[in-house]
């Protein structure tokens, strides 16, 4: 038999293993959709997550580690941005470059700050922030209103970054430079500017979407923290169409299906064994493969993604 | 004519009487530290790493050792970083990870007059100038499992850990679960697996899952169970355990850690190395030899008297042999 505490934990979890996918997909979108391929956002989560780290523990206060958080990932935006759109350089080889410098620099950091291979812990983290009075209506108070503020953070951002997309002018000139950079310019818009811009909005997601895992999550830094977040973000994306709306649902897609399996023992102890759990493990790829085949053929992203300018 | 040709052999009288001098006080061959070099498959702050490290920057300082590390390496790269240690001087080569064991066979036989300890593996076959060693602490962890059992108040335990079916981490879990049902034989115990080595998220969720099924006390195999133990407010809700280094220090839920200590292996494989009795064979930890320990965590021993003098019963009794916590491979059954 199932508990109903079980459930409501399986659906706030849903919501805590969703929100750095959220919040670093949500900067990719912003990216693509100005027609940058920034596979770099492993790199700026890792550096945003290092940041955090060194910033919260060297000050002692977990603000300056948020900051530091936005800052480490906008500093990698912000040089695939150099690369890329001032150098004009090939998206993928710089994007997959940052993400070889990121780890190469946390690792060397690490090393050199903390010896024995032991780094220290942060006393205390960003703990859950129940919303006064909300957090009291029953199911729902307990799961989407006793989260922790990087989860609230990331469901705010979903329909501001559609409506910074869709209903504002900034949004329609980075759509149309996504679509096609040369007319656009030809249009008087400032590319360079415009496709800075979108970058150092997908630094400051990326960075506190790597921030959260280092002073919300878990207390300490290591270089494999990240895991493979970054790459499932960029899918998350495509998943999602490039819309925000569907980028929530798709983060919230990996979201469900991660906490399902880290429960499966608890809530269907028969299926326990072995070989179930590996399969319940590799769910969420399995039903994030089935959903692009299944919608993918009528996919179209921005026309001018990943494509250099060239001369002109 | 002839007086230069004095000065001239004076200087180099000079320059050979400097020469040589110089070579015997800088250039003659020294006496050499004996050289060991460690091999890792993941960064060092993987407690099975950080176990070993910590105790060979130990050799450092107390043997006068010299040591070298990589960390990082890939099985498909570790042929040639054990290759390029073993041809440049070291004396001793330990490679920390079971997936290297092929690979240091076939070194081990290439250099015979080199010292080969194996981190972790299972029936392999080894050359006379290999030991194959392992965190055995089933010990350490049968007395948390005994804690476990004493101090939950919902007769609910969990575990947390990485993969099933990976037999030196199954026999922790034996070891754990055998010390929990010593205590309470109908003490219920769950695992949950996160399917990775390193992901404290996955971690902290599986934990909080087993907290809300009512589990009150969880041996953290893995990172990440602790910061899943105290609710919103701040107030403990689920104590753990740590598990291979200690970590006392990362939080007040952790009742304690049990502990791999390689470092009295270390000095005796080195030792034995230096005088020429290093004998080929598998070193098994155990609480007899200090190399696995129960450490208490000073906040949770002053909490629980009871249970921490229970716990310093039990390890009396598994130092003289009273209880014997046997190595088990096996799936473990809860």
């Amino acid at each position: 038999m199932i508990e109903w505490a079980v459930l409501i934990g399986l659906a706030a979890a849903t919501l805590r293993v969703a929100a750095p996918l959220l919040l670093a997909s949500l900067g990719e979108t912003i990216a693509e959709r100005g027609g940058l391929l920034n596979l770099g956002i492993q790199g700026a989560m890792l550096l945003g997550a290092f940041s955090a780290f060194i910033g919260a523990y060297f000050t002692g206060s977990l603000w300056i580690g948020l900051v530091s958080a936005i800052v480490g990932g906008v500093l990698a935006t912000l040089l695939f941005g150099v690369l890329v759109v001032s150098l004009d350089l090939d998206h993928v080889v710089s994007g997959l470059a940052i993400n070889l410098l990121a780890s190469g620099l946390t690792l060397y950091f690490t090393r050199v700050l903390f010896t024995g291979g032991v780094s220290p812990y942060l006393g205390e983290l960003f703990g859950p922030l129940p919303i006064p009075i909300l957090s009291q209506i029953p199911v729902l108070g307990e799961v989407l209103f006793s989260q922790t503020g990087f989860v609230y953070l990331g469901l705010i951002s979903v329909p501001l970054v559609y409506m910074l997309l869709t209903k504002t002018t900034f949004g329609i000139r980075l759509r149309a430079i996504g679509e096609d950079p040369v007319t656009a310019s030809y249009l008087g818009i400032n590319v360079v500017k415009m496709r800075y811009a979108a970058l150092f909005a997908e630094g400051m997601l990326a960075g506190l979407a790597g921030g959260l895992l280092t002073i919300s999550m878990f207390n300490t830094f290591d270089t494999r923290i990240v895991a493979a977040r970054g790459f499932v973000a960029v899918s998350i994306v495509i998943l999602g169409r490039w819309n925000p709306w569907g980028v929530l649902a798709g983060s919230l897609l990996f979201g469900f299906t991660e906490a399902l399996s880290l429960r499966i023992g608890i809530i269907f102890p028969e299926l326990s064994g072995a070989s179930t759990i590996q399969l319940f493990a590799l769910l969420p790829y399995l039903v994030a493969l089935v959903a692009l085949v299944a919608g993918g053929r009528r996919v179209r992203g921005p026309a001018s993604l990943g494509k250099r300018i060239g001369k002109q | 004519m002839k007086t230069s040709y004095i000065i001239g052999l004076v200087i180099v009288a000079i320059i050979v009487i400097a020469g040589a001098y110089y070579y015997t006080t800088t250039l003659a061959p020294q006496p050499q530290p004996f050289k060991v070099a460690a091999i890792y498959i993941s960064p060092l702050e993987e407690p099975w790493n950080q176990a070993l490290h910590q105790s060979l920057l130990k050799a450092e300082e107390e043997l006068g050792i010299d040591y070298s590390y990589s960390e990082n390496v890939p099985d498909s790269d570790v042929a040639r970083v054990m290759t390029q240690y073993a041809s440049s001087g070291f004396d001793m080569i330990f490679p920390h990870s079971w997936s290297y064991h092929p690979v240091t066979n076939t070194t081990a036989a290439q250099y015979r007059n080199i010292f080969f300890a194996q981190g972790s593996g299972m029936n392999m076959d080894y050359g006379n100038n290999t030991v194959l060693y392992d965190y055995h602490i089933q010990e350490a962890a049968y007395v948390a499992g005994a804690i476990a059992a004493k101090i939950t108040n919902t007769s609910k335990i969990g575990i947390v850990t990485a993969f099933p079916g990976v037999g030196d981490v199954d026999n922790l879990l034996n070891g754990f679960i055998e010390g929990a049902k010593s205590v309470n034989p109908g003490v219920n115990i769950t695992i949950s697996y996160i399917n990775e080595w390193y992901a404290p998220s996955k971690a902290k969720e599986a934990a909080a899952g087993l907290i809300e099924s009512g589990v009150d006390v969880i041996y953290s195999e893995r990172y990440g169970v602790f910061e899943a133990c105290k609710d919103s407010a701040g107030n403990i809700v689920a104590y753990a355990f740590g598990n291979v280094v200690d970590q006392n220090n990362a939080s007040d839920v952790v009742i304690g850690s049990a502990v791999w200590d390689p470092y009295p292996m270390v000095k005796e494989l080195i030792q034995s190395a230096q005088n020429g009795t290093f004998e080929a064979g598998e070193y098994i930890a155990s609480m007899s030899s200090n190399t696995s320990k129960f450490v208490w965590n000073p906040i949770n021993a002053a909490k629980f008297p009871e249970a921490k003098a229970y716990s310093d019963t039990l390890v009396q009794q598994i130092i003289n042999g009273t209880i014997v916590v046997p190595l088990n491979f096996g799936p473990p059954n809860p």
